[in-house]
């Protein structure tokens, strides 16, 4: 299950030596928490049924979701111990740590949704499914909302809300972020990967859906086809480098933030 | 004190330990009618305010509209304001909104920060740069 022993956390992140720290290890051992309750479920229960027990699906969900919590907890703590000791290539550490908590929190969503323990619960996924849910999690909808665990008018509000959020966040392809910022294919690619990054990590999705922020409030305050020339311009805040390139160093984030001051008028 | 309001006590609870492992008081309130009570009471010893923002709307909301309580912060944000207009407030919220986070950074003494990008200790480091 979960390869992290206070042993091998010592051993990989509490070196007094911040030279000696490897961080291929560490990255190494941040992604074992990336675990699948589900496959030990069929261990432990294989196990289990050898001597004539069950595992019931109420106990199962609920061992499942607090490995999930669990998972959290590890990275929130590992994450902390990284930033006391400075260690050394931390924002690569951060990432992949917030990657597994993010994978983490959305398997915990989906569980929650599917089998909540309160009505409270259950509203608060569907909320969450509403802002944070990707294309797979249509179909969970579909498929909850047959038989959904409670029914209430705002509950069935919240599935239409949940449906069309995550709709409207689907419809805006690459080819539309191409025209917006005035990028070829591969421009846009670097700037989602950056440099060392996966095209499916938790960083990657991020600045995919802060480009998307970034074209949607350029165009709420400012000529559309003006994006072109602004992200390719200097910004005395990023040292004299361009916003396209600071998404590129993975700091879409910022270029949306100067953006919304720029809006409101402030000066960088 | 710090005023956290949030509807997902579990989900929260090492932001709260991490705040009171830095020393700050925490009371915690997940619901919006026991909030708006405890605010209300407790309005001269609060310092910081931490808000979600998709909570159910209890009854003190149920007739503004909240987009079914996704939006409940929102309005409970505009209520403390309206009681307490220098308090700072801290927004912790899942809310990737354009929109919602232009509003509040165009909020004085208010501060929005996306729970995904927020560890606690993130947050207990927030919370001391305001509390200065």
């Amino acid at each position: 299950m979960i390869n992290t022993s206070e042993n091998q956390v010592d051993a990989h992140l509490n070196t007094p030596d911040e030279s000696q720290y490897d961080v291929n290890a560490a990255l190494f051992m941040i992604g074992s928490l990336a675990f699948d309750p589900d496959n030990a479920f069929k261990d432990i229960g294989l196990l289990m049924e050898e001597y004539g027990h069950n595992i019931s699906p109420e106990v199962r969900r609920q061992i499942n979701l607090r490995l999930r919590q669990m998972v959290i907890s590890i990275v929130e703590t590992l994450s902390k111990e990284a930033h006391v000791h400075r260690y050394r290539d931390i924002s690569r550490i951060q990432e992949s740590l917030q990657e597994q908590r993010a994978k983490a929190e959305i398997y915990k969503r989906r569980i929650q949704l599917l089998a909540p323990s309160t009505q409270q619960e259950f509203e608060a996924s569907l909320m969450w499914v509403a802002e944070k849910g990707k294309e797979e999690d249509l179909d969970l909808l579909h498929q909850v909302r047959k038989s959904p665990p409670y029914q209430a008018d705002n509950i069935s509000a919240l599935f239409d809300l949940a449906e069309q959020k995550i709709l409207v966040r689907l419809h805006d392809p690459q080819q539309e972020m191409q025209t917006a910022f005035g990028l070829t294919e591969a421009e846009v690619a670097l700037c989602l990967l950056g440099v060392g990054r996966e095209p499916v990590s938790y960083q990657a999705q991020q600045t995919a859906e802060m480009l998307k922020q970034i074209k949607q409030s350029w165009e709420e305050q400012f000529q559309p086809d003006a994006l072109k020339e602004w992200f390719r311009k200097p910004v005395p805040l990023f040292g004299g480098k361009t916003p396209q390139e600071a998404v590129i160093e993975g700091r879409a984030e910022e270029v949306w933030h100067i953006l919304i001051r720029l809006g409101e008028g402030i000066p960088y | 004190m710090i005023l956290f309001v949030d509807d997902e006590p579990r989900e929260m609870s090492s932001y709260v330990e991490e705040l009171r492992f830095s020393g700050y008081e925490v009371a915690y309130e997940s619901d919006v009618d026991s909030a708006l009570k405890f605010f209300a009471a407790n309005l001269d010893n609060l310092d910081l305010v931490i808000l979600d923002i998709m909570m159910p709307p209890g009854e003190a909301l149920k007739n503004r509209d909240t987009e079914f309580g996704l939006r409940t912060g929102i309005y409970m944000y505009r209520e403390f304001r309206v009681q307490s207009p220098d308090l700072p407030v801290i927004i912790l919220t899942n809310v990737s909104d354009v929109q919602v986070a232009r509003f509040f950074h165009q909020e004085a003494k208010c501060i929005f920060l996306p729970k995904e990008d927020v560890l606690p200790y993130e947050l207990a480091e927030q919370v001391a740069a305001v509390l200065v």
